[in-house]
């Protein structure tokens, strides 16, 4: 059993946020930042990574709840656990 | 005026304290006089429990004072936080759900055993693998507490308008953090965590907002301000020139990589009531993280442009406060920097206790001690480890980012030996051995010798050393069957 769909766009999503915050696509957005400093009246650096991990986080969540294949390991672990304690 | 302020402090320091015992005691409730019961709650915690005491417990002192220290020396370049904000959430579910499922069917309870256990095919090589995990998770953690207890004696001080000395402040949080850790347990603490954990997130953004209208009338104001006089500070490399891009990657990977792997955070994996719960801890765990640090940018620009070249920028906050905010609610807001160094200082005397019982006092001192009998090792070892953090703690070392990068470096080499076991057949004991003890060489070496080569972190070169070693030696020694039998468990219930 590899990886579900869900989980690969999960994971495919936090890689992508590694490489987005990390150079050289970061030396990129700094180049911009040096250029505006200020974005909505924030500073650009913060809100780009900002924004990038909140997609992060938001990803976590939706795939918390409905990533079929992690319920399943929850109900996969909860039986082996109760064989235990029963056997 | 300056005594009804001393009055007004101590009051809310005090109430402060006695909130934390109250709870502590009422978590004794539940106690079982048994070390797996005060080691991991038994396995016990629930969504709300598990996520605030990861959380706070991952948040400390630095979280509150270091953080704006960090801004005013590096500019933004301090949100490379980020990573360290997110991953180490993410790793919650990933690695320690799987940490949990083992312990279940192993029975680990604490951070040297789990090695032990999964390369206990390795026979000799999986116990010296043990006492090395058990000796960095005790010199690195016990450096850490010490930390925690020293930011806190300063703001006992300044809360107190002096009453309360310094070393008397001392005195108190390590008092406390012993008697919470003593009576209940990871229960107690966990309960405490829970009750910081909300209190340090409502008192830090509060703060922040507070301080940046006061001082400059709106958070706008501050960030238009400060792209005006200091605008090197809004993008890399900061203030210094000192945030490169190899210091940016090695400094996130150690410190995410560091923070997984310390004892205190790792022995969480262990206290989950189910896998759902480790799920949803995780994803809140991520959210906290990251969102206490909402208007930190605010806070440590404002700390820049106020006090330009201030000396030991960690002690600006409350500092700010004072300036800036009505006392009772600097204090309040101070009182939140105590719970969030009190809820990882205790997890962390609970943790490194916890090594010596399981991992030190049991298999080498008394292997047929009984549950009964190790529950009160441990609670002797909280007290034993207590008064050695106050003795370190008067020797008041710098910078608390200076120490946290030290720390984290170290666990961050055991990384490889940790986590390979989860995901791949092939690591064996002598190769986590090797990689472990590599690993540790290279981040001293690093550390104190030749300081972070090509701009990179110790703590990265010794993960990067550690994990070649685990791989090429891995593959030049024989598989082990404890390993495979893991591997394959974990293959069977996760896929």
């Amino acid at each position: 059993m590899g990886l579900s769909l869900g989980e690969k766009i999960f994971y495919t999503i936090v890689v992508l946020a590694i490489i987005a915050s990390n150079p050289p696509i970061l030396s990129f957005v700094n180049e911009y930042c040096e250029a505006h400093p200020l974005t909505w009246g924030v500073p650009t650096f913060w809100l780009y990574l900002e924004i990038v991990w909140t997609i992060v986080i938001a990803s976590f969540a939706i795939a918390a709840f409905k990533v079929e294949k992690w319920k399943r390991i929850e109900e996969k672990i909860e039986e082996i656990i109760l064989k235990k304690e029963v056997g | 005026m300056e005594e009804l302020e001393a009055f007004v402090g101590v009051t809310i320091l005090f109430g402060w304290v006695f909130l934390m015992v109250i709870v502590a005691w009422l978590s004794t409730k539940y106690r079982k006089l048994s070390v797996v019961d005060f080691a991991t709650t038994g396995g016990t915690l629930g969504i709300l429990t598990l996520f605030l005491t990861y959380s706070a417990t991952y948040h400390s002192a630095y979280a509150f004072m270091g953080t704006t220290g960090f801004i005013h020396t590096h500019g933004l370049a301090w949100w490379d936080n980020v990573h360290w904000c997110v991953l180490p959430a993410i790793a919650f579910w990933v690695i320690g759900s799987r940490v949990w499922a083992l312990s279940k069917k192993y029975g680990f309870i604490s951070y040297g055993d789990y090695v032990r256990g999964v390369y206990r095919s390795g026979g000799s090589t999986a116990i010296a693998l043990g006492i090395v995990a058990a000796i960095v998770g005790f010199l690195f953690v016990l450096l850490y507490t010490a930390i925690q207890a020293l930011g806190i004696a300063y703001l006992f001080n300044v809360i107190s308008k002096g009453i309360i000395t310094f070393e008397m402040g001392l005195v108190i949080f390590i008092v406390l953090m012993v008697f919470i850790t003593w009576l209940g347990g990871l229960r107690a603490v966990a309960w405490t965590d829970t009750v910081q954990g909300i209190f340090m997130l409502v008192a830090y953004i509060l703060g922040c907002i507070w301080v940046a209208s006061a001082a400059f009338g709106g958070i706008f104001n501050v960030f238009a301000e400060a792209a005006q006089k200091i605008p090197e500070g809004l993008y890399l490399p900061g203030f210094k020139g000192a945030y490169t891009p190899p210091m940016w990657v090695s400094t996130w990977i150690t410190i995410t990589l560091g923070m997984i792997m310390m004892p205190h955070v790792w022995i969480r994996y262990y206290a989950g009531k189910s896998l759902r719960i480790i799920k949803w801890a995780a994803v809140f765990t991520a959210a906290y993280l990251t969102y206490l640090y909402i208007f930190t940018p605010a806070l440590g620009l404002t700390a820049k442009l106020l006090y330009p070249d201030y000396p030991t920028p960690d002690k600006l906050v409350p500092i700010l406060l004072l300036e800036y905010t009505p006392f009772a609610f600097a204090a309040f807001v101070m009182a939140g920097a105590l719970a969030a160094a009190l809820s990882t200082a205790d997890s962390q005397l609970h943790a490194v206790s916890t090594i010596l019982t399981v991992d030190v006092y049991k298999p080498f001192i008394k292997p047929d001690a009984d549950e009964r009998h190790l529950y009160h090792v441990e609670r002797w070892f909280v007290i034993v480890l207590g008064a050695i953090v106050a003795l370190i703690s008067f020797t008041k070392p710098g910078l608390f980012i200076t120490i946290l990068a030290m720390a984290t470096a170290g666990t961050a080499a055991l990384f490889p030996a940790f986590v390979a076991p989860l995901f791949w057949k092939r690591a064996t004991s002598k190769a986590a051995l090797a990689s472990a003890i590599l690993g540790e060489i290279v981040v001293a070496l690093t550390t104190f010798v030749w300081k972070n080569p090509l701009s990179i972190s110790s703590g990265a070169w010794g993960f990067i050393v550690a994990l070649l070693v685990l791989i090429v030696v891995s593959m030049v020694t024989k598989p082990e069957k404890s390993v495979e039998e893991c591997v394959t468990f974990l293959k069977t219930v996760f896929g």
